[in-house]
Order: C-alpha cells, then sequence, then structure tokens
C-alpha cells in the first residue's frame, strides 16, 4: 500500500460527499444511502486504521433489539458498564469499553481518531455522544462497542448502529433464537458480506437444548448468503446472574475474546480482512453511485431538452403568428387604413395641401398622429401576442416536467409562478418592441436615402411608411383567413404598392426582411430570458463531470493500494 | 358498538362499488384496487353468514402463535419448533362440530385444517395460526397479508423481545389503524418478566399503539406456558363468538376505511392527491365538487343517518 492511499481516499471522499442524487430516481435512495454510507466509512475507519495499522481492534456489538447486545457486553467485561432493560429499545448512546492502555487511542484525542465526528462522554449523566468507558476487564487489544438496535421504531437508532458498524473491525452480532430468521438483521449482516468485514455471530436466549438445531439452521442460512465459516456461538437461555449470561456462554465468548487479543498475528489478520474488504467494495459500492450520477446527469438532460423543445417550438409559433396577418387587426388596420387608405391613395396624392392642414389642425388640438395610434396598436399586439406564448411554453414546460423523471423535484425547489411568463415579461416585450420600432424606423431612414424627398412629396414622414413597412412585415407569409384577411391582405397590398412606389420593389423585400429578421432576433432574445428560468433550476444538477469525478476517484484508490 | 344489521352493511358495500364505477373515469385503477377488493371480500365473507367467527393470530417469527394456538385448543395441532421460522402455511382450527365450515375455510383459501370438538364458549370460533410476518421468507409475509385482510378479528401477537420491532409497527400495525374494533393485541412470553416489567412492558407498548394511530386498543399479557392470561384471552374470544357480528364489524371497519380513502374531502392528504397535484392547484382529474357531493349522498342516501356510520379515524375503544 503506497503512501497516496490516505489522499486519494480523502479525494474519493470529498468527491463523494459531493456526488449530486437530488432528483428522486429509481436508483437515488439507494445511491444516497450508499454514499452517505462511504463518507462515513472513509472518516471514521478507513483513513483512522490506515493511519495506525497496529491500533486495537474494534468489536462492535450489533443486533437486534431485545437480543441481549447489552447483556452481552457486561458479561464479557464483567461488570455492568451499559444498562440492560426490559423496555425497548433500550441502548441509547452507544457505549465503548476499553482497556486502560488502549484510552489513549479511543478517546479522541489523538490527530485521526476512529469515528472522529463522535464526541466522548465519561460520565453517566451526559448524553449525546460515544460514552467512553475504561475498564481493565477487556483484554488489552480489543475495544467493545455496545451499538443501537437496527430494528426497532426508533429509526435514528438503525443510522447510528450502520455507521457504528462502518468502523468495525469485527462485527459481534447479537441475536436470539426467536429472532435470527427475521428479515432485518440479514439485510445488515449482506451489507457487512458486501465489505467483508470479520463477523462472529452470538445466538443468545437458546431454549434448553436447541443449541445443536438453532446452531446448525444458522450456519446454514450463514452459507446460503455467502457468510459460511462465521463463528456463531449460541448462549443458553437461563436466569441471569447479575445481569450476566450463564458461565458456560461467558467462557464460550472469553476464550475466543482473549484469543484474539493475545494473539497479536491472528489480531491483525482480523483487522487486515475487514480493512482489505472495505476498501474492495468501495470499487462496486462508488460504481453504483456513480450510475447513480448518470442517471441524473441523463434525467437534467431530457428536462433541459424538453424546456429546449418547447421553448423551440414558442419562437416558431410567434414566427408564424408574425407572418399570418393576425396582427393586422381592429385598430392597427383602422388606423392605417385612416392614414394611407385603402382607397385609392393617388387621391391623397392629388390633396397634399389639405392633407396638410389636417394634420396642422390636429397637432393644434393636441391629437395624436394616427400613425402613432397605428404603431401603438401594433406594439400592443405584438406585446400580447408574445406575452401570451411565452405563457403557453411556461405551462407546457411545468406540464411536461411533472410527469417527466425527476421533474417534480426540480419543480419543488423552484419559486412559484412558473407556470406562466415572468412578472417582468411584459415590459420587456414592450422594451423590444419598441426598440424594433425604431430600428424599423432606422432602417427605412438609412435605406431610403434621397427618396424620402419623394416620399415627403406624398406627405408620408418615416413614421408613415415604417407602419406601412410594418403591415408588409406581418403580412409576408400569407396564412389570411376569412374577411379580415381580405382587410388585411388589401391594407398589405396598398402598403406594398406604397413602398414600392417610393422605393421600389427589390429595396421593399430587403427592407422588410431586414425588419423581419430583427423581429425575430428579438423575439428570441425574449424567449431565451423565460427559457432560463427553466434550463436555470437544472444548473445546480448532476453533470456528467461529476460522475467522471467518481470513477476517477475510485480508480486513484486502486492505483493507491498498489 | 353498535351492531349494523347485514341489510344496512349490504346497501354501504353496494354502495361503495357504485361509488367505486362513479370513480373509474377519473382516478387510475391502482388507486381503486383496494376499494374493489374490500367489495369482493366483503360480498365474498357475507355470503358465508356468522355462524363461524374468524380469528386470526398474527404476529413475528418467534413470538409464540403456535404455542398459543396449542393452548387455546388444549391440545397440540399446531407445530412448535425452534428453529425459525416454523409456521409457513395458515393452519385452521376449527372448535365445534365444524360439519359446515368447509365452504368458508375454502373461500378464506386454508386447507389446513383441524378440529376440535366443543360445546362450550369458543363453539363457532375458526382460529388461524398466520404464518409470520417479519422473516426472512418473504412467501409467509404474503400469506399472512392475505388472510388479515380476509379474517373477522386479529389478535397481533408480540412479545417482550419484539414488541418494539419497526417491522411490527411500522409494517403491520400502523396499516390497520382504523380498525381498532376488530384488533386485539397480546404480549406474550410474560412469563419471562417480573410483575414489574410486565407492567412497564405492557405500558410502552401502548404508547407505542398510541404512535400507531391505535390509541383504542390495549394490549393484554398472556403466556402459553404458565397459562397467564389465557383464561381472560378465552373470554375476550367467547365475547366475540356470542355476539355473532364480528364478521360485521370487520367488513364496516374495512367499508368505512376504503370510503373514506376515496373522499377527497375526507382523510387527511392522501399521497395520490399530493401526487397529483403539486403545487396545491386542484387537479383536473378530479371530479368537481359539486358532482362528487352529488354522487356521494346519492349513494348512501339510507345510511348517512344510521347510527353505525362513522367516518374513518374516529373509532374508539375495543
Amino acid at each position: 500500500m503506497s503512501a497516496g492511499l490516505p489522499a486519494a481516499l480523502q479525494s474519493l471522499r470529498d468527491a463523494m460527499a459531493d456526488a449530486p442524487l437530488a432528483l428522486d430516481l429509481p436508483s437515488a435512495a439507494d445511491a444516497r444511502r450508499t454514499r452517505d454510507r462511504i463518507v462515513q466509512q472513509v472518516d471514521d475507519y478507513l483513513l483512522p486504521r490506515l493511519a495506525r495499522i497496529d491500533a486495537p481492534l474494534l468489536a462492535v456489538v450489533g443486533g437486534s433489539t431485545g437480543s441481549g447486545k447489552s447483556t452481552i457486553v457486561n458479561s464479557l467485561v464483567g461488570r455492568t458498564v451499559t444498562e440492560p432493560g426490559v423496555l425497548r429499545p433500550t441502548t441509547r448512546d452507544p457505549v465503548l469499553v476499553c482497556h486502560p492502555d488502549d484510552e489513549p487511542v479511543f478517546d479522541g484525542s489523538g490527530p485521526t481518531p476512529v469515528l472522529p465526528d463522535l464526541p466522548r462522554v465519561r460520565g453517566e449523566g451526559e448524553a449525546g455522544g460515544l460514552r467512553l468507558v475504561v475498564d481493565p476487564g477487556v483484554p488489552a487489544g480489543i475495544a467493545l462497542l455496545d451499538s443501537p438496535d437496527i430494528d426497532s421504531v426508533e429509526l435514528a437508532h438503525h443510522d447510528l448502529a450502520a455507521k457504528l458498524l462502518g468502523a468495525a473491525d469485527l462485527g459481534l452480532f447479537v441475536t436470539t433464537a426467536a429472532r435470527y430468521a427475521d428479515a432485518v438483521p440479514w439485510d445488515h449482516l449482506a451489507d457487512a458480506r458486501e465489505r467483508s468485514v470479520a463477523l462472529a455471530i452470538v445466538v443468545n436466549r437458546v431454549p434448553p437444548d436447541a443449541g445443536d438445531a438453532v446452531t446448525a439452521h444458522l450456519q446454514q442460512m450463514l452459507a446460503e448468503r455467502g457468510l459460511q465459516g462465521t463463528p456463531v456461538f449460541a448462549v443458553d437461555e437461563e436466569p441471569l446472574r447479575d445481569g450476566r449470561i450463564g458461565e458456560a456462554g461467558r467462557n464460550l465468548l472469553e476464550a475466543w475474546l482473549t484469543g484474539l487479543s493475545a494473539d497479536a498475528a491472528a489480531r491483525h489478520e482480523v483487522v487486515r480482512q475487514s480493512l482489505d474488504g472495505a476498501l474492495d467494495s468501495l470499487v462496486p459500492r462508488v460504481d453504483r453511485v456513480a450510475d447513480a450520477v448518470d442517471d441524473q446527469v441523463r434525467a437534467v438532460d431530457h428536462l433541459r431538452r424538453e424546456a429546449d423543445r418547447r421553448f423551440d417550438d414558442a419562437v416558431e409559433r410567434a414566427e408564424e403568428a408574425l407572418g399570418s396577418g393576425t396582427l393586422l387587426r381592429d385598430q392597427v388596420l383602422e388606423r392605417f387604413r385612416e392614414h394611407v387608405g385603402t382607397a385609392d391613395w393617388m387621391d391623397r396624392l392629388q390633396r397634399t395641401v389639405g392633407r396638410a392642414r389636417d394634420r396642422l389642425r390636429a397637432a393644434v388640438r393636441g391629437e395624436k398622429p394616427v400613425e402613432e395610434e397605428a404603431r401603438g396598436a401594433i406594439e400592443q399586439h405584438l406585446v400580447d401576442l408574445l406575452r401570451h406564448t411565452a405563457d403557453e411554453a411556461c405551462l407546457q414546460v411545468v406540464e411536461a416536467w411533472r410527469a417527466m423523471a425527476g421533474g417534480s423535484d426540480v419543480l419543488a425547489g423552484a419559486a412559484n409562478g412558473l407556470e406562466r411568463s415572468s412578472p417582468g415579461m411584459p415590459a420587456a416585450a414592450e422594451r423590444h418592441v419598441e426598440a424594433w420600432q425604431a430600428t424599423v424606423l432606422q432602417l427605412v431612414r438609412d435605406r431610403a436615402g434621397g427618396r424620402m424627398a419623394l416620399a415627403r412629396g406624398l406627405s408620408l414622414g418615416v413614421n408613415s411608411v415604417g407602419v406601412a413597412l410594418m403591415v408588409v412585415v406581418f403580412a409576408q407569409t400569407g396564412g389570411l383567413t376569412g374577411g379580415e384577411a381580405v382587410v388585411a391582405g388589401g391594407t398589405a397590398a396598398v402598403s406594398q404598392a406604397l413602398l414600392s412606389a417610393v422605393f421600389g420593389e427589390q429595396a421593399v423585400r430587403d427592407l422588410a426582411r431586414d425588419a423581419r429578421r430583427d423581429l425575430v432576433d428579438r423575439v428570441e432574445l425574449l424567449f431565451a430570458a423565460e427559457r432560463a428560468r427553466f434550463t436555470g433550476l437544472l444548473d445546480d444538477h448532476a453533470t456528467a463531470a461529476d460522475a467522471a469525478a467518481l470513477r476517477e476517484a475510485v480508480a486513484d484508490v486502486r492505483q493507491g493500494r498498489r | 358498538m353498535t351492531v349494523v344489521g347485514p341489510e344496512t352493511l349490504t346497501r354501504r358495500v353496494d354502495a361503495l362499488a357504485s361509488a367505486v364505477e362513479l370513480l373509474r373515469p377519473h382516478l387510475p385503477a391502482d388507486e381503486l384496487a383496494p376499494a374493489d377488493a374490500v367489495v369482493h371480500r366483503a360480498r365474498g365473507r357475507m355470503r358465508h353468514g356468522s355462524r363461524y367467527t374468524v380469528v386470526a393470530l398474527a404476529g413475528q417469527t418467534g413470538s409464540g402463535k403456535s404455542s398459543l394456538v396449542n393452548a387455546l385448543a388444549g391440545r397440540e395441532v399446531a407445530a412448535v419448533g425452534v428453529t425459525r421460522p416454523t409456521t409457513s402455511r395458515a393452519r385452521a382450527v376449527v372448535f365445534g362440530d365444524g360439519h359446515d365450515a368447509g365452504p368458508l375455510l375454502d373461500w378464506l383459501g386454508v386447507p389446513e385444517r383441524d378440529l376440535v370438538p366443543t360445546d362450550d364458549a369458543l363453539d363457532g370460533l375458526v382460529l388461524l395460526d398466520l404464518p409470520d410476518v417479519d422473516s426472512v421468507a418473504t412467501d409467509h409475509h404474503l400469506e399472512a397479508h392475505r388472510l388479515i385482510d380476509r379474517v373477522d378479528r386479529l389478535v397481533f401477537v408480540t412479545d417482550p423481545q419484539k414488541y418494539a420491532d419497526e417491522a411490527l409497527h411500522v409494517g403491520e400495525l400502523q396499516r390497520l389503524a382504523g380498525h381498532e374494533e376488530v384488533l386485539e393485541v397480546v404480549l406474550s412470553q410474560v412469563d419471562r418478566l417480573t410483575d414489574e416489567q410486565q407492567a412497564a412492558c405492557l405500558k410502552d407498548l401502548r404508547r407505542r399503539l398510541s404512535d400507531d394511530g391505535l390509541a383504542g386498543t390495549r394490549p393484554h399479557a398472556v403466556s402459553s406456558k404458565t397459562g397467564e392470561g389465557l383464561p381472560e384471552m378465552r373470554d375476550r374470544l367467547a365475547e366475540v363468538i356470542r355476539g355473532r357480528h364480528a364478521m360485521l364489524d370487520r367488513v364496516e371497519a374495512d367499508v368505512t376505511a376504503a370510503a373514506g380513502a376515496l373522499d377527497p374531502g375526507g382523510r387527511p392528504a392522501s399521497s395520490r392527491l399530493s401526487h397529483r397535484t403539486p403545487g396545491g392547484r386542484p387537479s383536473t382529474a378530479w371530479p368537481t365538487p359539486s358532482v362528487w357531493t352529488g354522487s356521494w349522498r346519492s349513494w348512501s342516501p339510507s345510511t348517512a343517518a344510521t347510527p353505525g356510520w362513522r367516518p374513518a379515524g374516529r373509532h374508539c375503544g375495543g
């Protein structure tokens, strides 16, 4: 094992702690648990154990509620160090018992202590940590940790028990003759098997004469689950004396434990087995988490593509609506007709003088010039159209996401009001439309050059020419229906004729194309901001780099072991 | 409790069936399945009448269900083993002459049967020894749950080692909230405890039952070894049999629970509602409230005024 292993483990741990699994996909729950366990295991066990490979062995006594874990620990120590009782579950705070010589290793004072985040407490009254009991009754070289149960309704016990078992050099699993076939403990044994921790099993409370049958059946169950060779100790049911198990059972366990204590080589072998097992198990476990991160990446990708698709469609729909003449209704046409008229515009040409007078009067009365009103109507219609289309897209994305894997989780973390366009959207749309109209007028000025003189001759200002151009843009692709279409089409034809007369046909086509392109660009810009409200929600979620970082980190660990 | 007659109950089962049909276009099949099953079971069970009262002993492996069955039967009918889990198939013990219990047992799907001739107060009792609900043998759980759904009355057996297991409370008892009237919980193997320990244990168990939503259920101590609590248990069983309405009680509890689960304004936020309407907006999948109340009233006009008709979750006493 190279000196680089601890550093590689630390990197793996950090990558693991950051592994993004926020979406509730089918693989997420298991992966989150595995992620948290690996982080814990590196902190609690692997780094401390690698820092001191010769440290005393930590035997974690775990198992079901009511199986007599505390009684077993007390019997081994030879005095009551942890309180058994009839009320389930009993052991609340875990208790670590060690020999005085081993105290500095377990009291949490060293540089890389085992279970570093559990504060050590010593007094009876103190709670909320790992209670440390120093007692010469425990053989040197082995510490016993009385863990909370794995199966009571106190769910907090289960997590702590799993954490403690993750830090074990040796798992001493206590069950009873009534319990050994319970489903829950076997799930924990499967975990223990995955990381190959050295195991021993105590079957407590065995009825008279049932020891052989129970032991044989338990060994068979162990073998069926790949745990053959696990030592099984049957402890007969007999009235407890001073809260200790009977002498026969105690002798058996004590002999085994002191044997380990006296035999440094055997102890080292146990430590080695569990350490190698834990390191070996990292690869498949990290892979599982990385696969789950991949699932997250895929889900995020699907969500992002769905949002993109809906807003691309929205831009397309808006474009279609712009060209279909739907904007050329009501006031726009009214005002426009009033100005240039669907009647013979040449008439107007002949009444130039009268027209100029009319306008002067309008100015004196404070009336808005008609082209201003036409522009206002166009602006209102455009803003309405854009807001409506954006609302539609937002609702579509929300509904699609709700039905997609992980979509509800993303939406749950978002502010309200995603079902419609943002509150600032109409104002932004107005700004864009106004800017577009200004651009159209600018285009007219730039392109017109000397021809504006002719236009002026027609009593048409830049504004009027601009409105005419806007009408052409909206009528460009046709697709009009009904009576409105006739009016709009007629109006557009008038506009087209008017503009062609002033600029020439090719120039009008160019102008309309440029004006249209500018408008579409603005719509895209506007909708991109709305789309970002959705895609922005995905930015904190998993990326392919996260999964790659995990796989790289575990490869480094494998490298570090060589 | 108030005795509900079979006619009233039949009408309520029919009403539930029509509610299910009314809701079918609006709800996914899996959300209607529980109510469908209740209708099916209720009709099946009621066909067999109340000549027999079916009581199941359910519980964890090693809690001593089989020993209790033997103690109640007065002889060895169920195998009691030292290796776990023991009982893999349900076993029926029929108290009385039992010549006409066959069709009911066929409906229950319990082929293993024993007859215990008796002319005492337990005559008419069909006692089922169920497989465990918590061992590694998951097929046991399935068989146990199948029968837990069908029997008239349930006796949940736990013991001093296992009474606080998550598998018992979360896995089993919490699902039975609202069924206090058809449920009894016994703490077996109390011979392992001193009197003070027993009292403390029962108190702790009662507190946990209350946490499970079974505040009305008071656990009873029993030991098949010393016989402690057995006469009382026999008395309680005899009482149930004498009333001859355990079957109706069970059907009523099921119908009430199923109706409550379907009523969007009834039980507190069932998960399907919050699932279907994220963000709390009313889901379009539901019928509008006026349609709903209309159909609700239309199918239960006669039962609305019946004393036995109570919304789920308000039962008390046992």
